[in-house]
């Protein structure tokens, strides 16, 4: 039998369809030309796993692994999201964030740190964004601990039915779509303007409803935070807290935009 | 360190291998990596948790070369420009005894073309299937697996048929 040398190629790779792996080994068995051909590949998979391997056993140069732990994360402080209720994993989101507080010295001559200044600014911005400019009248406040998540309007509820992730448009950027256990639909989202913030929002039966948010962009005291684009951590920690499965692809994004953000049935059972 | 940044720490070896393969001098090698780290941190928020790290990682990786080593000679040449002193090497400084101590694998593979050598070392060498190596290089998956049959022919006729030893 003739084996173009690609379809060899792919069956030492691993790469054929399990019936096409089956009939090429099969076929080994009676063709010592082809054996030869599989095992020359073979033996050069070999060679080139040697290749530059000696790294491997080194300790990375101290120099490197500094700049993997240099930065502390991004906005890691417990304090730094805002979670509603709803938000799936709240408890666990919290220790995660504990746990991920890097240690560092505290700066000497700095006030304790209580509730952060940014917290009442970022209830205002809140407020703001889901009262004013982006969502519904409130059927929120902020101080109690049974206040429903805040639903979405405006550009921000726009965005969050029509955008594809990664598309900025208007004042909001959606970033990343995905689905929770329960198989509700939730997007993270970045508003821009004086003050950014990132959040997260699903999609509730009546509507979006922001789960968490979170400053985006110059933090407090000088703090290195991205502007643009970047998710602050907090809010990818919600998200690690609330997915189900890896985030929607393009295709799973327009499946879901087509079915108008619908719960997925296949996800409930 | 948060999670990330742990799972950053543990594929510090093999990123210091992917760099060997594109800048062979181990000391750019290292500036390679410490570059690739540096834009991975400054990027997380383009990581789609549940994806591999190591084959986005390659790719951040790679662009960093591309946009270091560009209208640059691959060797003989500092990898950082000027400016970046913190980077640069010394240039006058050829290293002849990193290419005495390789072996003829490493040898042959640095021979080969670059779009190459990268096809074979993320499939061959990091064990990334076609997708995502052909992810990584952001071409499509034809394209890859074209450059690595030649890149395979390449390393046949040098490796094996001529008996080199490894």
């Amino acid at each position: 039998m003739t084996v173009p040398d690609e379809e060899l190629f792919a069956f030492v790779d691993g790469e054929l369809p399990p019936e096409d792996m089956a009939r090429i080994e099969a076929a080994m068995a009676t063709d010592p030309q082809l054996a030869l051909r599989v095992e020359t590949q073979r033996a050069l998979r070999r060679l080139l796993s040697g290749a530059h391997a000696g790294v491997l056993r080194e300790t990375p140069p101290e120099a490197l692994s500094t700049a993997v732990a240099a930065r502390p994360p991004v906005a890691s402080k417990p304090a730094e999201v805002i979670a509603f209720p709803g938000a799936k994993g709240k408890a666990r989101l919290k220790d995660k964030a504990r746990a991920r507080e890097p240690r560092l010295p505290k700066p000497p001559g700095l006030p304790g740190r209580g509730v952060p200044a940014w917290i009442g600014l970022a209830a205002c911005l809140v407020v703001g964004l889901v009262i004013g400019r982006l969502a519904a009248p409130p059927p929120v406040t902020l101080s109690g601990a049974d206040d429903p998540a805040p639903i979405a309007a405006g550009p921000l509820v726009q965005a969050l039915n029509t955008q594809g992730s990664g598309q900025a448009a208007g004042p909001v950027r959606v970033n990343l779509s995905f689905k929770t256990a329960s198989g509700v639909y939730c997007r993270t989202f970045q508003a821009a303007g004086r003050s950014p913030i990132a959040g997260v929002a699903c999609r509730d039966p009546d509507a979006w409803r922001v789960r968490a948010v979170s400053p985006a962009g110059p933090g407090p005291a000088g703090d290195y935070r991205m502007a643009g684009s970047e998710t602050p951590a907090a809010i990818l920690a919600t998200v690690d807290a609330m997915i189900a499965g890896p985030p929607l692809d393009a295709a799973g994004e327009a499946k879901a935009r087509a079915a108008g953000w619908k719960p997925a049935l296949d996800a409930r059972k | 360190m948060d999670s990330f940044q742990t799972q950053m720490l543990t594929l510090l070896p093999r990123l210091r291998r992917m760099a060997r393969v594109l800048a062979w001098e181990p000391a750019d090698a290292d500036d390679l990596t410490q570059l690739t780290v540096e834009r991975a941190l400054l990027r997380r928020d383009q990581w789609r948790p549940g994806t591999r790290l190591d084959s986005w990682m390659f790719r951040i990786m790679r662009n960093a070369w591309i946009d270091e080593a560009r209208a640059r000679q691959r060797r003989g040449r500092v990898l950082a420009p000027p400016e970046a002193g913190a980077l640069a090497a010394d240039p006058s400084a050829p290293s002849l005894d990193a290419r005495l101590e390789a072996t003829a694998v490493e040898r042959a593979l640095d021979a080969l073309p670059e779009d190459q050598r990268i096809a074979v070392a993320l499939v061959l060498i990091e064990g990334l299937s076609y997708q995502e190596a052909a992810d990584s290089l952001e071409v499509p998956i034809g394209t890859l697996t074209s450059r690595l049959a030649r890149g395979r022919a390449t390393l046949q006729t040098a490796l094996i048929d001529q008996g080199a030893p490894p």
